[in-house]
């Protein structure tokens, strides 16, 4: 009876936190996406004009649909590259695990502004690429399209991210165990079949996780953009700062804001239906 | 047979190297450029300076919003590991009802764009009429540290040894004793990680901090108005400092409590 109600007092102080500082919140976020914004002021009212108000104008979902390929493409290069390093963290170097995990919790929590700012001086006209360029001589003029475009913008945050999906791809990978692997291998499996057949499908929940974290934070990111994006590079972070700034057209803010939350649960939920299936055909 | 197999550098180590590289090279220029003599980004660099050191540490702005940040991330690394390590104990402890619900729910405001956050807050401030101060920045920032201090204190938590425990209280220790004299030793080193953790990760923190932020500016948001206005190399040589403060923390954090655990 005593060790019952334990949990709840310990419970207690998350609760209370949680309800004032983010379910509150989130929900006041969502009555005023159902708000109006007049001349006047805000109207506290129950319409939809919010939500379909965003596809009044194309620029909305285009600049939506660039934040989600972005995102997108963020997010599968982080995995792509996070994995070798997570892969030789877990099974090649023992050694040099430790050194090599603080060159990348060093690079993680390096400052987050400090480090976008680092690619504007690497990419920009005056950067290190073309200083380096024109001091080797290969060119004459600065390469103007490395800064401001939206693949300057993939090159910066997956260097700000990949760190991110190091961590949990490493962690799955070292829940599983050797002896399986040895397993494998003595039945005859070669070195590919093995990471196929064992590896991989084992090291999936870490994959997806770094996914996840990766594709979300990098879509609605808004510093990286703002910086080294450009006009070609608009995202939608941008354009929610905008309503809650200059604009000040909160209600609409909130609704891009839930648009957005909504599309990319649905859209995880996509990847992680066809990270199964893949797994499904995989075994039979 | 096998070992040399593993021990063979390779393409894999070739990888590795790129991939690194990649990510320490940025902060390598910073720091280069953090000593260069004139305030242009010439290559090769043009001479040693610590001039723009100097500049930075008598810059007043600067140091007020290195005193703010300093005081948020203290407050906010006290509140979320005290939060945090209770909430722990009763995920780790305890079986009941909705327990899964609730760990996974601890995890949404991490797995969310930081901007919703901060338009969430802001929201929420304005329509109880809240006065926008370091304090709301301390509230802003407990939202994301606390699921990071659950996390780490899970992994810890979920590997104690309670028989530990059971032993003291039956030689007679209450259960204060049993915490103060047991359990704290123990869990010492995860909560001296997890408050090195959320003081950097507080530290750090821009764009929730952006929306909630009153008169006083923390150092992020300094940053951020240097790096609007353009390139200026006190940027490189705040940035410099900032980095090493970062990598103390991380360091301090990584030895006590492994976070590499964080998943």
């Amino acid at each position: 009876m005593k060790k019952e109600k334990k949990h709840i007092i310990l419970l207690t102080p998350l609760f209370t936190y949680f309800t004032f500082f983010f379910f509150a919140p989130m929900f006041v976020l969502f009555i005023y996406s159902f708000w109006l914004k007049t001349s006047t002021g805000l109207v506290p009212t129950f319409t939809l004009h919010n939500y379909l108000y965003i596809f009044s104008n194309k620029l909305y979902p285009i600049t939506i649909l660039r934040s989600i390929r972005i995102g997108f493409i963020t997010a599968i290069i982080c995995v792509i590259i996070s994995y070798p390093v997570a892969y030789s963290l877990t099974f090649k170097y023992k050694k040099l695990q430790d050194l090599v995990l603080y060159l990348i919790l060093i690079s993680l929590f390096s400052s987050y502004l400090v480090r976008v700012y680092a690619w504007k001086t690497i990419l920009g006209s005056n950067g290190i690429i073309n200083q380096i360029l024109k001091y080797i001589g290969v060119i004459e003029q600065p390469l103007t399209f490395l800064l401001f475009s939206p693949t300057a913008i993939i090159i910066t945050l997956v260097f700000i991210l990949t760190p991110f999906t190091i961590l949990p791809i490493f962690s799955s990978l070292q829940n599983i165990s050797v002896d399986l692997i040895e397993a494998a291998n003595d039945l005859g499996a070669n070195k590919f079949k093995t990471f196929y057949k064992i590896t991989l499908p084992l090291s999936m929940p870490g994959v997806i996780t770094g996914f996840i974290f990766s594709f979300t934070i990098s879509t609605g990111d808004y510093v990286t953009p703002q910086l080294v994006g450009g006009t070609e590079g608009l995202m939608i972070g941008r354009i929610i700062q905008d309503q809650f700034g200059m604009t000040y057209n909160w209600p609409f803010g909130s609704a891009l804001a839930y648009f957005m939350i909504f599309l990319l649960i649905f859209l995880i939920n996509c990847f992680i239906w066809i990270t199964s299936i893949l797994k499904l055909k995989r075994k039979f | 047979m096998h070992r040399k197999k593993r021990n063979r550098f390779g393409v894999l180590d070739v990888i590795n190297i790129i991939i690194l590289l990649y990510l320490l090279f940025p902060l390598a220029v910073i720091i280069l450029y953090s000593f260069n003599l004139t305030s242009s980004l010439k290559f090769p660099l043009e001479g040693f300076t610590t001039r723009w050191y100097k500049e930075v540490v008598q810059d007043k702005s600067f140091l007020d919003s290195l005193r703010y940040s300093l005081y948020v991330a203290l407050a906010v690394s006290t509140i979320s590991v005290t939060i945090g390590t209770l909430a722990s104990f009763a995920l780790t402890r305890y079986n009941f009802k909705f327990k899964n619900i609730i760990s996974f729910s601890v995890l949404i405001p991490i797995t969310l764009p930081a901007i919703i956050l901060g338009i969430s807050l802001l929201s929420f401030f304005a329509a109880i009429d809240f006065k926008r101060s370091l304090l709301t920045v301390i509230f802003g920032h407990c939202i994301f540290c606390i699921p990071f201090a659950v996390l780490v204190m899970n992994s810890r938590l979920s590997g104690f040894d309670v028989s530990v425990e059971e032993a003291a209280k039956d030689l007679g220790a209450t259960t204060l004793q049993t915490f103060r004299y047991v359990t704290f030793p123990i869990i010492r080193p995860s909560i001296i990680g997890v408050m090195m953790l959320t003081f950097a990760l507080s530290f750090d923190e821009f764009l929730v901090t952006f929306f909630i932020i009153g008169k006083r500016n923390t150092l992020p948001i300094v940053i951020w108005g240097m790096l609007r206005r353009g390139v200026s190399p006190t940027i490189n040589s705040i940035a410099t400092m900032v980095l090493f403060l970062s990598i103390t923390l991380i360091i301090i954090a990584n030895k006590y409590a492994k976070i590499r655990t964080l998943r």
